[in-house]
Formats: C-alpha cells, sequence, structure tokens
C-alpha cells in the first residue's frame, strides 16, 4: 500500500514493516525513496534532501540537496518555481544521466547552483575583474571539448554542427564546417597572441639648431664715428656729375662691442647752398675688409665676404643745404652683427650737375683706405674706382 | 674777389663752349666746358692764370668725350 508524505506526522514513527518493504527510508536525515515516482516536496518536512533510488543497489541514483538556497530571494534566483518560501515545484525537470548533484554549500556568496532556464544570459565570467555583460558575478563555466595531446585533431563524428573543440596543446580551434553528409573540420589558427606591433614613430628629422638670434632693438643711441675737418667734394654725392657712387667702412673696432638695429645715419657736409640731390640710395652690408682693396669695383668686386646687403633707403632726395650734420633716417632698418665691418654704399643716380654743391667735413687716417668713390657723366658709373687711403666724411650712426 | 670771369671765359671760349666758368660756392671755382677743341692742359694753364690767386687747389679735373669741368677750392 503506498503511503504520501503529506500522511506522516512523526517521521520516526514510520511502521517498521513500511520501511522493510523498501518503499520509504531515511538515511542520513534523507528522505529516499525507491520506486516511487509520486513523491511530493510540496511539503518542507523532507529533511536535509531527497534521494531517489532506482533500486539496483548501484550509483545511479538522482539526489536533491536542498539548503541555503532558501535563504535567497526570488530576484536573486531568478526563478519563478521557487515560491512563497515553499521549495521548488521542479517542474519539467527530467534527467538521463546516472547522477545529477545540485550543491550549494557555501552560502556566504551567491556563486553556486542556480537553475538555468530559456533566455537566461550564461555567465561565464570575465578577466582583469571586468564587470560581465550579464551585470551579474554568478557566473558557469563551460569548455568545449578539448584534448592535450599534440597534434590531436577531432574526426567529423566527434562534433556536432556549431560544436567547438580545442587542441590545448597545440591552441587551435576546430569546428565543422559545410552542411550535413558533406561536413569538414576546420581549424582556427594556432597563432600566439602577438604584441600589437607598434609602427614606428617616423623619423622625424631633427630640426637644424637655429643659432640664437642676437637681439636687435631700436637702443635710441648715436655713435659718432672719429670726425675730422678736412673736405672732400666727392663726398657723399659729387655736385659737379652727373652720377656717383661712394662706399665706406666702417670697422667693427668704431662700432663697439655688440649687434645694432642701425635705423639711420648723419653725416656732416658743408659748402652747399641750397642744394638737394635727387633720387640717391643708401645700401648697408657686412664685409670681413677693415678696408677697401685694389680693384674693387662698383659692383662690389672685390670686396671680400659682403653679405646682408640691404636697401634702408631708396630713391630719396637729399638736402644737403648748407653745413652740418644731414640726417638720413632709414625706411628698412639694417641688424649689424657685432662682429663684421659695415659697408655703407651711397649711390647718387640724379642724372644732372648743378653748381653750388660743397662738399663732406672728413676725417682723416692714413692707416686705412675706408673710403672709395666713382663719378661720371651721362650714366652711372660702372667698372672700378678710387680708394680713399685717408678719409671718411663724418659719420653718425642711428641704433 | 679778383678773378675776371669775363675775360677767363673770352679766352677759354677760343677752345670750345664755356658752360660755367663760376665760384661754386664761397670756397671753390668750377669751370665747365663742351666741345673743346684742345687738350686739357692748354685750358689748365689758362684757367689757372686767372684764378690762381683765389683758388689755389685743383681738386678735380677730368676731360672726357669733348667735355671739361675742373675744381679748384682755396688753400
Amino acid at each position: 500500500m503506498p503511503i504520501f508524505l503529506n500522511q506522516i506526522r512523526d517521521i520516526y514513527n514510520i511502521p517498521t514493516y513500511l520501511n522493510r518493504l523498501g518503499e520509504l527510508s531515511i538515511e542520513d536525515n534523507n528522505v529516499v525513496l525507491n520506486y516511487s515516482s509520486s513523491a511530493s516536496t510540496i511539503n518542507t518536512s523532507i529533511g536535509a534532501g531527497l534521494t531517489i533510488q532506482d533500486g539496483d543497489g548501484i550509483d545511479s541514483d538522482v539526489t536533491f540537496r536542498i539548503g541555503a538556497l532558501n535563504t535567497l530571494s526570488d530576484n536573486e534566483l531568478n526563478i519563478s518555481e521557487y515560491v512563497d518560501n515553499k521549495g521548488y515545484k521542479n517542474l519539467g525537470f527530467f534527467t538521463e544521466l546516472n547522477d545529477i548533484v545540485l550543491s550549494n554549500s557555501d552560502t556566504g556568496t551567491t556563486d553556486g547552483v542556480r537553475v538555468i532556464k530559456e533566455k537566461d544570459i550564461i555567465n561565464g565570467g570575465t578577466i582583469n575583474n571586468e564587470t560581465p555583460c550579464s551585470e551579474s558575478n554568478r557566473n558557469i563555466k563551460f569548455l568545449v571539448k578539448s584534448s592535450t595531446i599534440e597534434g590531436s585533431k577531432p574526426e567529423v563524428a566527434d562534433l556536432l554542427p556549431g560544436e567547438l573543440m580545442i587542441n590545448v596543446c597545440d591552441g587551435i580551434l576546430y569546428t565543422l564546417k559545410g552542411k550535413p553528409d558533406s561536413y569538414e573540420v576546420i581549424k582556427f589558427n594556432g597563432l600566439t597572441i602577438q604584441e600589437p606591433v607598434t609602427p614606428e614613430e617616423p623619423v622625424t628629422p631633427e630640426e637644424p639648431v637655429t643659432p640664437e638670434e642676437p637681439l636687435y632693438y631700436n637702443q635710441n643711441k648715436t655713435l659718432t664715428l672719429p670726425e675730422g675737418d678736412s673736405q672732400k667734394w666727392h663726398y657723399p654725392a659729387y655736385g659737379l656729375y652727373d652720377y656717383s657712387h661712394t662706399m665706406y667702412i666702417i670697422r667693427s673696432s668704431e662700432l663697439g662691442e655688440g649687434t645694432k638695429l642701425i635705423s639711420g645715419l648723419e653725416i656732416e657736409v658743408a659748402g652747399y647752398s641750397s642744394y638737394i640731390y635727387e633720387n640717391q640710395t643708401i645700401k648697408l652690408a657686412h664685409t670681413s675688409d677693415l678696408e677697401f682693396g685694389s680693384s674693387v669695383k662698383v659692383d662690389l668686386t672685390n670686396i671680400n665676404n659682403v653679405t646682408n646687403i640691404t636697401t634702408v633707403k631708396s630713391e630719396f632726395d637729399f638736402n644737403a643745404t648748407g653745413s652740418g650734420y644731414k640726417e638720413v633716417d632709414f625706411d628698412t632698418n639694417f641688424r649689424y652683427n657685432g662682429t663684421d665691418s659695415l659697408l655703407i654704399i651711397w649711390e647718387n643716380r640724379d642724372g644732372d650737375w648743378d653748381s653750388g654743391f660743397g662738399y663732406a667735413v672728413s676725417h682723416f687716417d692714413n692707416e686705412y683706405a675706408s673710403s672709395w668713390y666713382q663719378y661720371s657723366d651721362n650714366s652711372y658709373p660702372s667698372a672700378y674706382g678710387t680708394k680713399d687711403q685717408s678719409y671718411r666724411p663724418n659719420f653718425k650712426i642711428k641704433y | 674777389m679778383s678773378i675776371n670771369k669775363i675775360n677767363l671765359t673770352n679766352e677759354l671760349n677760343n677752345y670750345g663752349n664755356v658752360i660755367l666758368c663760376d665760384e661754386n660756392n664761397s670756397e671753390s671755382f668750377i669751370v665747365v666746358m663742351d666741345n673743346i677743341i684742345t687738350d686739357v692742359t692748354t685750358l689748365k694753364d689758362i684757367i689757372e692764370t686767372h684764378i690762381l690767386k683765389d683758388f689755389q687747389i685743383l681738386k678735380n679735373i677730368r676731360m672726357s668725350d669733348g667735355k671739361l669741368k675742373c675744381l679748384y677750392v682755396k688753400n
């Protein structure tokens, strides 16, 4: 005669004859049923678990151990079958396996057993302590078929369509490709994950080291060069002729140390009546020469290392009327480098002559040929001129 | 001023066309001629005969293409 659990008031008072029948027994606080398919777990008086024995006396039983799961909320379990804290309905539970053991021995964590149902996300965990996509730290591990034998690979019969097999030793992953009756095993590469090759930084050519620019600025100073009282009629322009070309060298020792931003000059003249030279141009340059040498030409031939030729004042009218220093403010400043000599080029392209002209009041120095001149009528002079061994107009340099 | 510029000019005109024969300023005297038919020495001698008393130094003399320019200054 079958007995139902809800009829049992005191499990220890089960009639011994029933126990002998082997239909219901208690072992280690478990309710044990033999053959019976009618056991109910609705009531909670099932002790620590339920074991269903198939009666063959060998390891082919089904055991349910129910314990701390009940401490978890429905939300945590996400198991709709668990209702009203009364246990599981265990609906739809089928198995052909010999043993199923569900165990959650650690009640301190949420890791452990849970029921997987349709649409559940199987959380395989993460690396680097990253947050899993399931947004839950409850995870299970799912391994594909594997082999640790070097060179071992699956046959078509070893895999189902979509199933994977990995040879751990070779690091190769296999699966099936094709259609039913025509599958073949394919593999994914077993290459070592390599560090991404960082493209080599293009070699940027080093910026050429630009020598530090000397500091050029207007110091609002005027340097008076050595003065004299000699009359030099052809400086800075020769009024007796249509054209003249004069040049002057001022040595660095005369200019003093340091760079200079030369913004103008003054030249002392005398003996002029009302007199204006038209179409005058002044150019400045550096030269390594301390004086004019031989065979110098208007085009600067035989003046050494002429650099930074700069037209500082172009095609201007030079009013030489009267006597005294005549000031010429440059339109373009000249950066004197502080080391070379300064070359001053004065081009008189008036193209006409007239009386009433005067002269440049000049300094006498028999050591250096500091001046050079050439003049002509009808056309601007070219070719060779005359170096002046002794005289140079009185100049003031504005910087 | 002791220079007789009219006489000087007349003499020079025998050898060409005098363009200017006068003081350039108080310190200098200039003679400019063209169409010259003689040499520079002839002209220089004529000029200096008249002006050396006042303008003793020849600063510049150039004759080219039939044109003479010279500048005398005081000592």
